[in-house]
C-alpha cells in the first residue's frame, strides 16, 4: 500500500510538471490523502495499537 | 531585478507587491525545505541502517503530500502566473497534509513518551525523527496559516514568473521529484510484494520475495 501511494504521488508530481488539468491533480491528491489516512487507521488499529485505548 | 512581472506593469506601471512576490518564493522554499527534510530522513536511514516503521513511512507520505501542495503553487506560477485562487488551493492542500502528518507524528511520539522508553531508532540533535516531524509539521501549519491570512490580498490578475524566480521554481520541482523517486524505490524495496510494512521492519523484503536473499 505504501508503495502504491508513493507511486501515486510520483505520478501526481509528473502530471503537475506536465501541466495536466488542475481538477485532476487536486482530485488525485485527495485520493492519495484518503488512502494514507486509511492506512494510518489500519496501523493504529492493528500491530501498532499495542493494546492502548483512547 | 523584479521576480514577478505582472501584465498590468506594462499597462498601468503598477509594480507587483511584496505579497505577490513573497508568497511565490515562500512556496519554492517550502518545497525545497521539506524535500531537504525527506533527504535527511533517507540519509539517516541509509547511514544508520535503521529502517522506518509504518508510522514513520506515513509521516514521509504526508510530507510529500505537503510538498505537492506547495509545488502546485510553484507550477502554476511557472505556467503563466499566479492568482489568489492558486495560492488558496495550494496552501489549503499543504495545511491538510501537515495536520494529518502531525496526527501521525503525535501518535508515534505518544507511543514512546513514558519514562525509560528509549524511543524508536536513534536521536538526531537530541530528538527522535518523529518528534522533529511533529515540530516541523506544526511550524509549517503556523507559517502557512500566516501566508493564508494575506493570500486573498493578492491581485486577481495572473502574474507571470520571470528571472531568478523561474530558475528557483524549476529547481524546487526537480529536487522534489528526485526525493519522491528515491522514496518510492526505497519503500518498494522495504515492502516487497506485501500490502503493508511490518511493525518493526528490519530487512529489504523485496530481495527476500524474489529469492535473492534468505
Amino acid at each position: 500500500m505504501d508503495t502504491l501511494i508513493f507511486a501515486g504521488m510520483f505520478f501526481t508530481w509528473y502530471a503537475m510538471v506536465r501541466e495536466r488539468p488542475r481538477g485532476g491533480l487536486v482530485a488525485g491528491w485527495w485520493v492519495l490523502l484518503l488512502a494514507a489516512l486509511g492506512l494510518f487507521a489500519f496501523h493504529v488499529g492493528g500491530d501498532l495499537s499495542l493494546g492502548l485505548s483512547f | 531585478m523584479a521576480v514577478l512581472v505582472p501584465d498590468r506593469l506594462a499597462q498601468t506601471g503598477e509594480r507587483p507587491s511584496g505579497l505577490e512576490r513573497g508568497q511565490y518564493w515562500f512556496a519554492c522554499l517550502f518545497v525545497t525545505g521539506w524535500s531537504g527534510v525527506l533527504a535527511v530522513g533517507l540519509h539517516h536511514q541509509f547511514t544508520t541502517g535503521e529502517q522506518p516503521c509504518p508510522l514513520a513511512m506515513l509521516q514521509r507520505t504526508f510530507m510529500v503530500l505537503a510538498v505537492l501542495g506547495a509545488a502546485y503553487i510553484v507550477r502554476r506560477g511557472l505556467s503563466g502566473g499566479l492568482s489568489s485562487r492558486d495560492y488558496m488551493t495550494g496552501w489549503g492542500l499543504v495545511l491538510v497534509a501537515c495536520v494529518a502528518g502531525s496526527l501521525v507524528a503525535w501518535r508515534q511520539t505518544m507511543l514512546h513518551i513514558l519514562p525509560g522508553d528509549e524511543g524508536y531508532g536513534s536521536a538526531v540533535l537530541g530528538l527522535h525523527l518523529y518528534v522533529w516531524a511533529l515540530i516541523l509539521f506544526q511550524l509549517s501549519v503556523v507559517a502557512v496559516g500566516c501566508a493564508m491570512t494575506v493570500a486573498h490580498r493578492v491581485d486577481g490578475e495572473r502574474l507571470p514568473v520571470r528571472g531568478a524566480g523561474l530558475r528557483f521554481g524549476w529547481f524546487a520541482l526537480v529536487v522534489a521529484g528526485l526525493v519522491i523517486v528515491v522514496n518510492l524505490v526505497t519503500v518498494f524495496l522495504l515492502e516487497g510484494f506485501h500490502l503493508t510494512l511490518p511493525g518493526d521492519p528490519e530487512r529489504w523484503q523485496f530481495f527476500y520475495d524474489v529469492g535473492l536473499l534468505g
